[in-house]
């Protein structure tokens, strides 16, 4: 996901922040990287201050942030706007986990913590409870619909924010479920990670 | 009879938004010129500070970049390392370049970056409204001294360019005055050779210049030159504190 940060970023002329943690941070796993990765900014001539030499026409480049007339920073406010509403359309990104049968719940779960979800609901199919994850790959923008769509299935009783955090993503999960279902956070910090019994006692608290 | 006397081409051709008695326009003036005078406008980058000098870009033709509260030097890093043949320079004031900035100009100095700064050394903030500046004259007053800087718990003022010459990594360090049209012809000299050696990849450079603040400082454009000769050029010398060679 690292790799493609940067033709995102170069997309929209925007930074791409990526979240990591700690288990991400101290590297324990191995890593493949691909063989070639090469990212050119495209129409870059219309804004790159790569020199006038390098440019056909005889126009040069000014990269700022200020506008000091309310008009022009206003008109630049919505450029901005239609850029992450551009984001929103093109750029939403996911991944469904046993999505197949009659859910009794949704855990919304990312990163590390996905993972160890997945063997929850692994282990809680073997007793019988199906539970499906939605898996957000970007937070930003946030898979809202695809969230919408998936609590609002007949059989799903509840919506669990699972996270390594003190519930950065609960807002958004509720935002997106907008009243439809209970939603329910867990998580832990300080470098602590939650146990698949854990997630599956939480679980079980609520959804019989 | 050709012409003697013309706008440098790379100056627009617009009024500035700077205060009557200004040294900015003598200082972009001279920057202009020499960046003609060696041909290099189609592969220069400036970097603008925050600052009276933020709008600088309105009043040159070539490519900008506008960068955050004192980090011009990294911006300036950023592209001359992807970049190194163009020519990039930042022009940032004391109160962006000695305060905020500080950490950051002395880093690119002593990794020897090989970009051009401009140090504008006017002993106060100019465009926030005159607070004392890391620069600011012991008993100066400012909108933030109003009974005089106190160095008993303010310290002294920075000495940029003597700090920054302290350092091993090569480099060219001047102090320069803009009070005199000798001084000014000195200090066109100056950053003709902080460009020179920036095209000849030789060094980091930077070019203080000792400037003045009529508005600020609540003097008339001519006293405010008197007190910058009187006052501040006995505090900060003019010269070149060091050079590539190491002379």
């Amino acid at each position: 996901m690292v790799m493609e940060a940067f033709p995102l970023a170069e997309k929209y002329r925007n930074p791409v922040m990526i979240l990591g943690d700690g288990l991400i941070g101290q590297m324990m796993e191995p890593v493949e990287f691909p063989e070639h990765l090469k990212t050119e900014p495209s129409n870059k001539d219309d804004w790159a201050t790569s020199g006038m030499d390098t440019r056909k026409s005889n126009q040069r480049n000014l990269v700022k942030t200020l506008y000091l007339d309310p008009a022009e920073l206003n008109a630049h406010n919505l450029k901005l706007k239609a850029k992450y509403e551009q984001m929103e359309r093109e750029e939403m990104r996911f991944e469904k986990y046993n999505f197949g049968g009659d859910y009794k719940a949704l855990i919304v779960s990312y990163g590390t913590m996905s993972r160890v979800c997945r063997t929850a609901i692994d282990r809680l199919k073997e007793d019988g409870l199906e539970v499906a994850m939605l898996r957000p790959q970007f937070l930003f923008p946030f898979p809202r619909p695809a969230v919408f769509d998936a609590a609002r299935k007949e059989s799903c009783q509840a919506v669990f924010s699972i996270e390594m955090s003190m519930g950065q993503m609960l807002e958004d999960v509720d935002r997106s479920i907008a009243g439809k279902r209970p939603v329910y956070w867990y998580g832990k910090c300080g470098g602590e990670v939650p146990t698949p019994e854990e997630v599956m006692d939480e679980v079980r608290k609520i959804v019989k | 009879m050709g012409k003697t006397f013309q706008k440098p081409q790379c100056l627009a051709d617009t009024i500035t938004h700077y205060c009557p008695g200004c040294t900015h326009g003598i200082a972009h003036r001279l920057v202009a010129e020499v960046i003609d005078e060696l041909g290099i406008r189609g592969r220069t980058v400036g970097i603008a500070p925050v600052g009276c000098a933020v709008l600088m870009y309105n009043y040159f033709t070539f490519d900008f970049q506008e960068a955050a509260h004192g980090r011009a030097p990294a911006m300036a890093t950023g592209i001359k390392r992807v970049r190194p043949d163009l020519m990039v320079f930042t022009y940032q004031g004391d109160g962006d370049l000695a305060s905020i900035g500080m950490g950051e100009i002395v880093h690119a100095a002593n990794r020897g970056e090989k970009f051009t700064t401009i140090f504008i050394n006017n002993a106060v903030y100019g465009m926030t409204g005159g607070q004392m500046a890391p620069t600011t004259m012991p008993d100066q007053r400012t909108t933030t001294s109003p009974f005089g800087r106190k160095t008993v718990n303010t310290g002294m003022p920075i000495k940029i360019a003597e700090m920054l010459a302290t350092l091993e990594t090569p480099a060219y360090i001047t102090r320069q005055t803009l009070t005199r049209p000798k001084y000014v012809k000195k200090a066109k000299k100056a950053i003709k050779q902080a460009f020179t050696y920036q095209m000849e990849n030789r060094c980091f450079s930077l070019v203080e210049l000792i400037s003045t603040c009529p508005t600020n400082w609540g003097m008339t454009p001519l006293d405010a030159l008197t007190w910058a000769e009187e006052k501040m050029l006995p505090y900060f010398p003019l010269g070149v504190f060091k050079t590539p060679e190491g002379d």
